[in-house]
């Protein structure tokens, strides 16, 4: 405590110097057991810390007497502190906080958050600096983390964003090539298999049996490619010619369906009751599609007894869960996510034709309805095919 | 019906399409028509104007009584022709075809507002496109017996 020493100078009433041995104390007191850090720094660059000072940075009292305050600052923050003590200086300030980085005698860095002011004599010279010190460096981890972590969510959801625009444009980019390519793929083939007809009406005399087994393979082929292509068409437009969502009855909806498959009803002798269903949000055309590609399986896709379907509707919250139940063959439990796949089939064509898209075809316009599509079913003992639609 | 068509003069039938396979086809189908018929081929729709127009070396071309009329043509497409067709009030009358090729492009086709008298689907069959050349006959029976509906 040199210099407050020189304030004696100015002090010559006894009294007067008691009261200043009085304040001084004081001012030790609360400058040793402070539980900040805290120095006093001379004009001339002698260096006085207190015991939390000394802890914070891993020196003895000793050994920081002799240090100067450039010694145990950050060579990067000299500058800032350096500017701090001028603006003291010159009065151009009283007080300043700032954050800075000191070197511990460990060589490792701590953060620490700063208070500085400047002490002058009764003429306004400057005597010494006082500086409070806490630790901030966990803080500043903590900050830097939290920063880190941002930085790394922001990188995430920029990655994550363009994943998604390039999913959607590879999609649409999918559709169009699917509606192009079985738009297209139609008139060559009309070609083929017009053609082929027509050599054997017009030449069936003159053929011998093999050159008219051959001409009907060949249309047979050219048959199938052509409903494989108006289902790959129809699997296509589900999204990209979907139309708006409008309120349906349901009853209706399923009335429709069931006129549609008036034959087949007829021919499989099937009994089909439903439920009186609710309204619900749907594209008509496509929901009719639904219904009539499940009921259609049910009854293909029968047991030794004639067809059975049963309908049912439960509303659960803003949806409503329809329910197709048959007593048909079943399907396994393995199959749950194949039969949705597009083109697979559980059964050969001898005996059980078809091309295999049309669950395809309801999975997905039951997805572009924001509804979910599955099945239960036990084999042997009957399919019951679900689905939601918003009532909403 | 029979016997009064067998009297009427051959029908002028004008095919407006690109693809040699398809008119060849509605050629040989119509052979097997018992519509008497005149089958002229335009393979783009500036040649079908000139035909329809009698321009150039259509100069003798007969005035049809039904064109047929596919929609994807070179030079000026199918829906151009129908509208300089029905815009014209001397070729207005006669009865136009649209030949598509799915169902689907005739349901997008007529949310176009085209003042068609009837939408074809070509189709896959052999046996379907012949149906589809006796329904263009029935449709020819039908406009016969309108008034004026014979234009010479």
């Amino acid at each position: 405590m040199k210099k407050p020493a020189k304030q004696k100078e100015f002090v010559n009433d006894k009294g007067h110097q008691l009261a200043l041995k009085e304040s001084e104390e004081r001012f030790r007191l609360v400058f040793e057991n402070s539980h900040v850090g805290q120095s006093m720094t001379g004009i001339d660059g002698s260096l006085k810390v207190n015991k939390v000072f000394c802890n914070i940075l891993g020196y003895t009292e000793n050994e920081l007497r002799d240090k100067s305050w450039q010694e145990i600052t950050h060579p990067d923050d000299i500058g800032e502190s350096q500017d701090v003590i001028n603006s003291l200086l010159i009065g151009e300030k009283e007080f300043a906080r700032y954050e800075k980085r000191y070197l511990k005698k460990n060589s490792e860095i701590v953060w620490t958050d700063v208070s500085t002011s400047i002490q002058r004599d009764t003429k306004g010279n400057p005597l010494y600096f006082i500086t409070m010190m806490i630790d901030i460096s966990d803080r500043k981890r903590a900050d830097e983390q939290i920063r880190s972590f941002s930085k790394e969510l922001e990188q995430k959801v920029k990655e994550l964003d363009k994943a998604v625009t390039d999913l959607k444009r590879s999609n649409q980019e999918l559709e169009q090539f699917a509606y192009v390519a079985s738009h297209d793929l139609q008139e060559p083939l009309r070609m083929v298999s017009s053609y082929t007809q027509l050599l054997e009406r017009r030449y069936k005399d003159k053929l011998d049996q093999d050159a008219i087994d051959f001409i009907n393979f060949a249309v047979d082929g050219a048959n199938r490619m052509q409903h494989l292509i108006n289902d790959l068409l129809e699997f296509s437009r589900v999204t990209t010619k979907g139309k708006p969502m409008v309120k349906l009855d349901l009853s209706d909806v399923l009335g429709q369906a069931v006129a549609n498959l008036h034959n087949k009803i007829q021919e499989t002798g099937s009994m089909i009751v439903n439920d009186d269903l609710p309204f619900a949000y749907a594209d008509e055309g496509q929901l009719i599609r639904v219904f009539q590609n499940l009921l259609d399986n049910a009854m293909k896709f029968r047991g030794d007894e004639s067809p059975r379907i049963n309908i049912t509707a439960k509303t659960i919250e803003d949806e409503v869960q329809i329910s197709i139940a048959d007593n048909g063959i079943g399907i396994d439990k393995i199959y749950s996510e194949r039969v949705f796949t597009i083109f697979q089939r559980l059964h050969t064509k001898a005996d059980y034709p078809g091309t295999g898209i049309g669950l395809a075809i309801c999975k997905r316009t039951i997805e572009r309805h924001g509804g979910k599509i599955w099945f239960e079913s036990e084999p042997g003992k009957g399919t019951t095919f679900c689905f939601t639609l918003k009532i909403k | 019906m029979e016997t009064n068509k067998s009297s009427l003069q051959p029908i002028e039938i004008l095919l407006v399409e690109d693809n040699p396979g398809d008119s060849r086809l509605a050629k040989e189908a119509l052979k097997e028509s018992k519509l008497i018929n005149n089958l002229s081929i335009a393979e783009d729709g500036v040649e079908a104007m000139n035909f329809l127009y009698k321009k150039g070396k259509y100069s003798n071309a007969p005035r049809p009584d039904l064109v047929i009329l596919d929609l994807n043509l070179p030079k000026k497409d199918g829906r151009e022709v129908l509208a300089e067709i029905k815009n014209d009030d001397n070729l207005k009358r006669i009865p136009v075809v649209i030949l598509t090729i799915s169902k689907a492009e005739e349901d997008i086709l007529k949310t176009y507002n085209l003042h068609a008298n009837c939408f074809i689907t070509k189709p896959l069959d052999l046996n379907q496109f012949i149906k589809v050349v006796k329904s263009i006959e029935d449709f020819w029976l039908t406009i016969v017996k309108l008034p004026n509906g014979k234009g010479h």
